[in-house]
């Protein structure tokens, strides 16, 4: 972020590498298709922009990010719908149905834990956790050269990994995002 | 009865080993735990498929260009010239004037129209900037605000006009990227709401 509010514009597009398909990805789940969430990405890099300063602390940002992307969305797919009445951000918020803003700001946390795990976790847990179909035990300990019987705990021992972070971020960015400040 | 704990329970959602097992099969409170986990490694999987385009990053690049932290250039700050309320038509039929304000930064004039939008609590916003002398000012507009958290651009058309519609009341900053200048209004009320939720 120092890097960001510095003028370089090679950290802002580091940062939206990293923070942006969860962006993207909150704004379909709210019903945006492929053109929506990429407006969704430019009207939330525009809030961020305007309060770059904000940033400064991140472990917030990933909660932060959420939030907005999900207002940004729900306006944008609210309005293709012409019956359907336009919320304040505020009611968006609390009246929140299954606490979905928590998920998205859950997703966005996870997101950034997976981005922190070791190189060879994150391989494992892309592999065997994320991709659908997922590779088999034998396929992922080919390609790092280890033994198909080790795969099984290191699985388990990435996933312990990717929680502890998450765990940490979780509770470092708590309390952060505008639903505690409405 | 003692709970998995969060190593215990992404042992389970890895496979997991006999005890976790008879554990899940007796404790409900630890298999929402691990569906809970289940869902959010969907979530995971889902935002990992995403990405930023080269296309999308260009963009990205273009705004940071443009409005983002520029110390070697200060923004011109438009000084307020007057504001009226004007009524139209559309105001007439709602009870509201449409506030039209005129701003003058530099060599720069701009106007900054409000009017009720079709929805309840939404307006549009439109205005225009102009060099000295009436030519238009070729460069985008963005619309940006803190609550309701908003974002937005456009590029000026050739008359040097810019429009944006569906704004939630509140208090906003409208900020022009023209001609390697950066010019802004630091802050424009819209609505009645006054940066206030509305109902």
């Amino acid at each position: 972020m120092a890097r960001c509010l510095a003028g370089d514009e090679d950290a802002w597009a580091e940062l939206w590498q990293r923070y942006g398909p969860v962006v993207k990805a909150v704004a379909r789940r709210a019903g945006c298709d492929d053109e929506e969430a990429r407006d969704v990405l430019q009207r939330v890099a525009l809030v961020a922009l305007q309060d770059l300063g904000r940033l400064r602390e991140s472990a917030k940002l990933p909660g932060w990010l959420a939030g907005i992307a999900r207002y940004q969305a729900l306006e944008m797919v609210r309005r293709r719908r012409p019956g359907e009445k336009l919320h304040a951000w505020s009611a968006v918020i609390e009246a929140d149905p299954g606490r979905a803003i928590d998920r998205d700001r859950e997703l966005a946390i996870l997101r950034q834990a997976l981005l922190r795990v070791d190189e060879r976790c994150r391989r494992l847990i892309r592999r065997l956790d994320l991709k659908e179909p997922a590779d088999s035990y034998r396929e992922v300990a080919e390609a790092e050269g280890l033994s198909p019987t080790s795969i099984g705990p290191i699985r388990r021992r990435c996933l312990r990994r990717l929680g502890k972070i998450f765990d940490r971020l979780s509770q470092a960015g708590s309390g952060d995002h505008y639903q505690g400040e409405e | 009865m003692d709970h998995l704990d969060l190593d215990r329970i992404l042992e389970a959602l890895a496979g997991g080993g006999e005890t976790e097992k008879n554990h899940l099969a007796g404790c409900e409170r630890c298999r929402a735990e691990l569906e809970r986990w289940r869902g959010r490694l969907e979530a995971l999987r889902a935002a990992d498929a995403e990405e930023v385009t080269p296309k999308e990053e260009h963009r990205l690049r273009v705004l940071f260009r443009q409005f983002g932290p520029a110390p070697q250039r200060t923004p011109l700050l438009a000084r307020l010239v007057r504001t009226s309320a004007q009524p139209t038509p559309l105001a007439a039929t709602r009870g509201r004037a449409a506030a039209l304000s005129e701003f003058q930064a530099g060599a720069y004039s701009a106007t900054v129209q409000v009017l009720p939008g079709k929805r309840a609590g939404r307006y549009e916003v439109h205005g225009s900037l102009l060099r000295d002398g009436g030519e238009a000012a070729a460069g985008s507009a963005a619309l940006t605000g803190e609550r309701p958290p908003y974002g937005d651009r456009h590029s000026l058309d050739e008359f040097g006009e810019f429009h944006f519609s569906g704004v939630p009341g509140g208090t906003y900053r409208v900020t022009w990227a023209v001609d390697g200048e950066r010019i802004e209004v630091e802050e424009l009320t819209i609505g009645d709401e006054g940066g206030r939720p509305e109902s």
